[in-house]
């Protein structure tokens, strides 16, 4: 759009009065937007969220830790609730959801081919199978595993189980006789958005084709984003969101332990400053995640700040490994680079040989 | 503290008032845009202000240097010592890592311990690149006697700090920028249609069609290009090449608006590039700052094309190389780098054999020649957005001829956002006059509602989170 086109000249006091009413328009119509980045700013926090919103009722946020109300906030919560009240917020509001709607519409692919009709039908079929021989197996014991009865340890997740985690993975497997590794892996997968790939519905399909001992669940990364629910779209950060995520979370994680002997969440890594909005979601995501699995028998959320994060828990691109510094962190501070998916599969060997001793080899 | 942000909006809303406020003031106004420009650096990483101050405060003595010094013999040792610096800034905050960790990688070829120690930190400052090459601009412009040397180091931190364009570009000269701050702005004749324009487009084109191709479709590809099939490997090229242009475009477009409202101007740095019908054409519509500095600053002094034919073929060669090294310490952009001199090279040996003449062209051959040349810059696009990863360029190249399977990423959504990133390329100039004109003829009640309205509509359109720039990180 950059143009040589002669345009007229302004004064000063005439483009403030244009600038003014365009950010007017804007925070009149967009005033819930406003109070919404408001509640992130840290300037003036207070620990009592009630205090500066005393008709608010009901806290809208999910619990972080780091949480309480700053000036921003109060001073933009009153303007929000007028502008709600009187129905300002609608022409936002239609247009979003106008615009979401063609943004979730479904892919041309559909236009063409037929979507798999039996697919339903072939997942409650493998449903009632593995119920079945759910019935007829016998209670495990303790079992010793070794090279020619191996530990099935399948690994699932986003893009943080594959790349150099993937082939970690594996190459440490190598040395371990008695598990034989596997891997379901999704780039972009997410809990929140089952239309790309619907891990409930993978996973079921997973256990169909083979029995497995112990799962590690390597999502969460892509979670922390808006969920479509029957109603609409409810946003990360809402009470109404963590209703719906814990839901779908818990069933995800039934779904699993009903399969296996052992399950373990592994922890998103703490994220690059450099993405401060998305290392403040995944910091909250991982105390929702570790409140979820806290309340399932045979399941551990491990942690993993300390192994891939400073001294402070917080990212880091090098971290001492085995007396060198090395690069941990792909440049998209995001990713784990070699040296930090050799420190991932360390942590989670050390969990199977608390739990399954006689499959890990020291 | 990104542009599409309301903590920017607040921070521009402050800096735009103290700015004409304080016109009659010459020396607290510098000042105060200065303060404005290193708290608006600061607010990405407070840890590199002291290194934007250092590299101000060398040039400035530098740049003194080479104006105080007579002798040409004196004059080529300030230089040397002012590039060799301000290389070595570059050097070792963008390339120190790379260089260990190539470093280690061939002894481990060799069956050899690792014993280079990348640095424990994430060490690479936020627009260094572009501040460093135009410090280079600055003293190599004034031992070139194009420019005199600053007298004032006011002038001298306004300019290197100045924020529209600080971290990002486009890279400005000092010779266009410090002349302006030698008058005052006028409060008079603010160039607002065209500012209000090109800040609304810019965001337009970075929040929503940028960082929804990048989540909708390129990052996932480009994450894992196995997983996916050939129709979804090849839109994801098209749409990173939209991506990019949006990104970075947009930057600029939003830098140049805030600059104009601020009373200074800044050149332009893109001119429809996948319009072009060659190679050379796309460097002169491309990044145009970084283009002509590189003419200028690299292949001029290289003998451009005064020295023969093979010669020029290699400047432009080496040129390219290194102008694809300037993005990042990584194989990938020496790649593309690489690619781009070679095709410039070629194209302008079979110009030469064929005779052709930009000019002579027929029209079935030109718009030959821009499908071609798109293709080209989206083959180089591979390798510049695969980063880090060759293996994952070559995976990008295979998917391309992979199996043709249903197509899950190719919705209404990215199929419109690649069109309207391509289209906006060929739209006559006239629409954009037309838009200038119905802007300009609006009263200033209906101007501010438009312009709040389409800020209303972008929010309303805006996914979840902001994605910095891409170019932020060279």
């Amino acid at each position: 759009m950059e143009t040589d086109v002669k345009t007229k000249k302004y004064s000063v006091l005439y483009v403030t009065g244009v600038l003014l009413l365009a950010l007017g328009t804007l925070a009149v119509l967009d005033a819930k937007g406003f109070n919404k980045w408001a509640e992130d700013i840290k300037i003036g926090k207070t620990d009592n969220k009630e205090a500066a919103a005393p008709n608010q009722g009901q806290s809208t946020e999910v619990p972080s830790g780091d949480r309480g109300i700053g000036v921003f906030y109060a001073l933009t919560n009153p303007w929000a609730q007028a502008s709600e009240s009187l129905g300002l917020g609608g022409l936002h509001k239609s247009m979003k959801t106008a615009f979401r709607d063609f943004a979730g519409a479904p892919p041309v692919s559909t236009w063409f081919f037929l979507p798999d009709l039996n697919a339903l039908g072939k997942i409650a079929q493998a449903e009632r199978d593995i119920a079945l021989e759910k019935q007829l197996k016998t209670p495990a014991g303790e079992v010793i595993y070794s090279k020619e009865k191996p530990l099935r340890v399948l690994m699932i997740g986003d893009s943080m189980a594959g790349l150099y985690t993937a082939q970690v993975f594996f190459s440490t497997m190598k040395n371990q006789p008695a598990i034989e590794p596997h891997l379901l892996q999704k780039v972009s997968s997410t809990l929140s958005e089952p239309k790309y790939f619907d891990w409930p519905v993978e996973i079921v399909r997973a256990f169909a084709e083979k029995t497995y001992d112990v799962v590690f669940i390597l999502l969460g990364s892509n979670d922390a984003q808006s969920i479509r629910t029957p109603k609409g779209y409810v946003n990360f950060g809402t009470p109404e969101w963590l209703t719906e995520y814990s839901d779908r979370t818990h069933k995800f994680l039934n779904s699993i332990l009903s399969h296996v002997k052992r399950a373990y969440w592994v922890a998103v890594p703490p994220m690059t400053p450099t993405l401060p909005g998305y290392r403040d979601r995944m910091k909250s995501l991982n105390q929702i995640l570790d409140g979820i699995c806290a309340s399932h028998e045979n399941l551990r959320f491990i942690p993993v700040a300390d192994i891939l994060g400073d001294k402070n828990q917080n990212y880091s691109t090098t971290l001492p490994v085995d007396g060198k510094v090395q690069v941990v962190r792909m440049t998209d501070g995001i990713h784990l680079e070699y040296w930090g998916a050799v420190l991932l599969m360390r942590r989670m060997i050390d969990n199977l040989a608390v739990d399954f001793p006689s499959a890990v080899k020291k | 503290m990104l542009f599409p942000t309301v903590e920017f909006a607040l921070f521009f809303i402050v800096v735009f008032a103290g700015n004409w406020l304080l016109l009659a003031y010459e020396t607290p106004r510098k000042i105060f845009l200065t303060v404005a420009s290193y708290f608006f650096y600061g607010f990405f990483n407070w840890a590199f202000l002291p290194l934007l101050l250092a590299v101000t405060l060398a040039n400035y003595g530098f740049g003194r240097l080479i104006g105080w010094a007579n002798h040409p013999q004196g004059r080529s040792w300030s230089l040397f010592i002012a590039v060799f610096f301000n290389l070595g800034v570059l050097a070792f905050f963008k390339y120190f890592n790379f260089l260990t960790v190539t470093g280690n990688q061939v002894l481990m070829g060799f069956g050899l311990p690792q014993v280079f120690t990348p640095l424990p930190f994430d060490i690479l400052p936020i627009g260094i690149s572009f501040f460093i090459f135009q410090a280079l601009s600055y003293v190599v412009d004034v031992y070139r006697r194009q420019i005199p040397a600053s007298k004032s180091l006011l002038d001298l931190m306004v300019y290197k700090a100045f924020f529209p364009q600080l971290v990002a570009g486009p890279i400005v000269r000092a010779a266009d920028f410090l002349p302006q701050l030698h008058t005052t702005p006028d409060p008079k004749r603010i160039e607002l249609t065209k500012a209000t324009i090109l800040i609304l487009s810019g965001l337009f084109k970075k929040v929503i069609i940028a960082n929804y191709l990048a989540t909708a479709i390129v990052d996932k590809v480009f994450q894992n290009p196995t997983a996916y099939s050939a129709p979804e490997v090849w839109l994801a090229v098209y749409a990173y090449a939209v991506q990019i242009f949006c990104d970075f475009s947009a930057y600029t477009d939003i830098a140049i608006g805030v600059a104009l409202l601020l009373g200074y101007r800044f050149p332009i740095n893109f001119n429809n590039p996948y319009r072009a019908d060659s190679i050379q054409d796309f460097w002169r519509r491309w990044h145009i700052s970084l283009s002509t500095w590189l003419r200028d600053y690299l292949y001029i002094p290289l003998g451009g094309n005064r020295k023969g034919k093979v010669r020029t073929y290699l400047n432009l060669s080496v040129t390219m190389l290194l102008g694809g090294l300037w993005h990042g310490a990584s194989w990938n952009f020496v790649i593309w780098g690489a690619l781009h001199g070679l095709g410039l090279a070629v194209e302008r040996f079979l110009y030469g054999v064929f005779k052709i003449k930009d000019t002579l062209k027929p029209k079935w051959v030109k718009v030959l020649m821009i499908v071609f040349t798109f293709h080209f810059v989206c083959f180089g696009w591979i390798f510049f957005r695969a980063g880090n990863s060759f293996e994952t360029a070559l995976q990008m190249l295979g998917g391309l001829f992979g199996p043709w399977n249903a197509a899950p990423l190719i919705t209404p959504l990215v199929l419109s956002l690649v069109a309207l990133g391509i289209w906006m390329h060929f739209w006559p100039s006239r629409w954009s006059d037309r838009v200038h004109e119905t802007f300009d003829r609006m009263p200033l009640a209906l101007k501010g509602a438009v312009a709040g309205f389409i800020l209303v509509l972008i929010s309303a359109m805006t996914p979840e989170g902001v994605m910095p720039f891409i170019y932020f990180k060279f």
